[in-house]
């Protein structure tokens, strides 16, 4: 057998050769090799994968690269990223996606917003926007290495990811004492009224002296809210008793009060027309506190749940407390849980009875 | 000292109240009403602010109730005066309301001033008084002064505003 200069071979008897073939200027495309005279053309036209690579901004679109570093915060600090990246002529997002600790928690130690409207008397959490490209949220509750991701979803089914971590602070050392007082009757300059304690120190019906420590260069400010969980009211003239509601929700305003301490002391004034009234309360007060930045919002510290039984009988033109009314309070719950409320009860707003 | 709102038709007139509040020796408080800028369309829930300063030397707790600017018609004695210095009618709450339901309870605290600091109270007048008639009015206030602290006894009144329900 013999090739010659062209490749051409000739056999002249049976046995066996090994040919190599030489190509120059072959060009493989997607696989196919397209040497000889053309090739087919492909749209789009074929190229290298492409290296998407997203980062996570601090301060929304313009802030800070804080991709693959730990930051310091503070609880209630308003935080607002923004999921920055770069796609290839031709290849958009498909989604964003973003992962913060805490968020789906119960209750949620990372939140959207706290919502206060005193027009419609409601108070409520939101969740934080997680499919959003600049989420704004709310770390509510201290942790380390609180890591926040970022995943963008973008052509044909591919997605990539960024991360940052939060080092999260809040006040420390976090309690509330509650001594009680003593139901009693007062007068008033329009006849006499049920009391839970008077409302000047050291009488209060219930004290909330909290304590805490807060974080290292934020002092903020300590807020209190009470929430009415029941409030029912007899009232005897006689025969008959009716039965009225102050209602329940947000006490008065938001906040209650603010500062480390905080009291109760409530009143229900004693028509003279009546002959025996009781009044039976329960309530949730929350400590909480901000840390007083641009956009913040206050966090719950934690609560204390307490309830009061006052009965007033009225002989004689006197009114006397009897012996079956009662006070208690839970022990302070360290807790992220919000005051939330869909009503609000406003001082001596019309009772509602039947 | 709660409430007085319906004791108003027995009531000194208002020059004399005016006068009175006037000729005051130094007050342990003084009450400022803020006068509403517009006239008030006839049917308006009228929401007044009182600032409450404390004028004397010493801490003075008021009793309040909850919140940042609290809602405390109650503890303010009201004195309404039409055109002719008639008192306002009472309101439809107060004229139709059951005598043997509480009409004052909820829950209360104290708020300690020092000398010369204030906080802001909210009264509600119109919870009081029925302005549904368009006129000119003239509005005070009156409080308490706080018991148990050997402060003691009697009111302290607020300036006079004018305002005018229109229809």
């Amino acid at each position: 057998m013999a090739v010659d200069a062209y490749g051409d071979i000739t056999g002249v008897s049976v046995g066996q050769a090994y040919i190599t073939a030489y190509f120059d200027n072959v060009i493989v495309m997607t696989g196919q090799m397209c040497g000889g005279y053309s090739c087919p053309n492909n749209s789009p036209a074929p190229q290298a994968p492409a290296a998407v690579t997203p980062k996570i901004l601090l301060g929304g679109s313009n802030g800070t690269d804080i991709t693959g570093t730990t930051q310091s915060v503070v609880v209630g600090q308003q935080i607002i990223l923004y999921g920055s990246y770069s796609l290839p002529s031709g290849v958009s997002a498909n989604y964003y996606s973003w992962s913060v600790p805490g968020s789906t928690s119960n209750p949620p130690t990372a939140i959207g917003n706290f919502v206060i409207d005193a027009n419609s008397g409601t108070g409520s959490t939101t969740s934080v926007p997680v499919t959003q490209q600049q989420p704004t949220f709310y770390f509510v509750a201290p942790g380390n290495s609180q890591t926040v991701s970022f995943t963008l979803g973008y052509g044909n089914n591919q997605s990539a990811s960024a991360g940052a971590t939060f080092n999260v602070v809040g006040p420390t050392s976090v309690s509330v004492s509650t001594p009680l007082g003593q139901w009693q009757i007062n007068s008033n300059s329009s006849g006499f009224e049920l009391d839970f304690g008077f409302p000047l120190p050291p009488d209060q019906g219930i004290q909330f002296n909290g304590q805490a420590t807060s974080p290292s260069g934020h002092a903020g400010t300590y807020e209190w809210a009470q929430l009415i969980g029941s409030d029912n009211i007899t009232v005897t003239a006689g025969s008959q008793t009716l039965s009225c509601t102050a209602g329940t929700g947000l006490d008065n305003q938001f906040p209650y009060t603010t500062g480390l301490s905080a009291a109760d002391s409530p009143s229900l004034s004693l028509p003279s027309a009546d002959s025996k009234i009781t009044s039976s309360d329960t309530y949730t007060m929350y400590f909480m506190w901000r840390p007083g930045l641009t956009g913040d919002i206050p966090v719950p510290l934690g609560y204390v749940t307490w309830q009061i039984y006052g009965d007033a009988v009225q002989s004689g033109a006197t009114w006397t407390v009897q012996a079956d009314s009662t006070r208690s309070a839970n022990s302070f719950q360290q807790s992220a849980s919000y005051p939330v409320w869909t009503s609000k009860v406003t001082n001596s707003s019309p009772l509602t009875c039947h | 000292m709660r409430h007085h709102v319906y004791s108003v038709a027995c009531a000194i007139t208002f020059i004399a109240f005016a006068a009175l509040a006037a000729s005051s020796p130094k007050q342990l408080f003084s009450l400022t009403i803020a006068e509403p800028k517009e006239p008030l369309k006839s049917g308006t829930e009228l929401r007044l602010l009182v600032t409450v300063t404390n004028t004397s030397n010493r801490t003075i707790s008021f009793i309040t109730s909850p919140g940042p600017i609290p809602e405390d018609g109650l503890l303010y004695e009201i004195k309404v005066r039409d055109e002719q210095g008639h008192s306002a009618p009472p309101s439809a709450y107060l004229r139709t309301r059951d005598t043997h339901i509480p009409m004052d309870y909820g829950s209360r605290l104290a708020r300690a001033l020092s000398p010369g600091e204030s906080f802001v109270d909210q009264i509600t007048v119109t919870r009081f008084y029925d302005l549904s008639q368009p006129g000119k009015y003239t509005i005070a206030v009156a409080l308490a002064i706080p018991p148990r602290q050997n402060l003691g006894k009697g009111v302290i009144k607020s300036n006079s505003i004018s305002i005018t329900i229109k229809k």
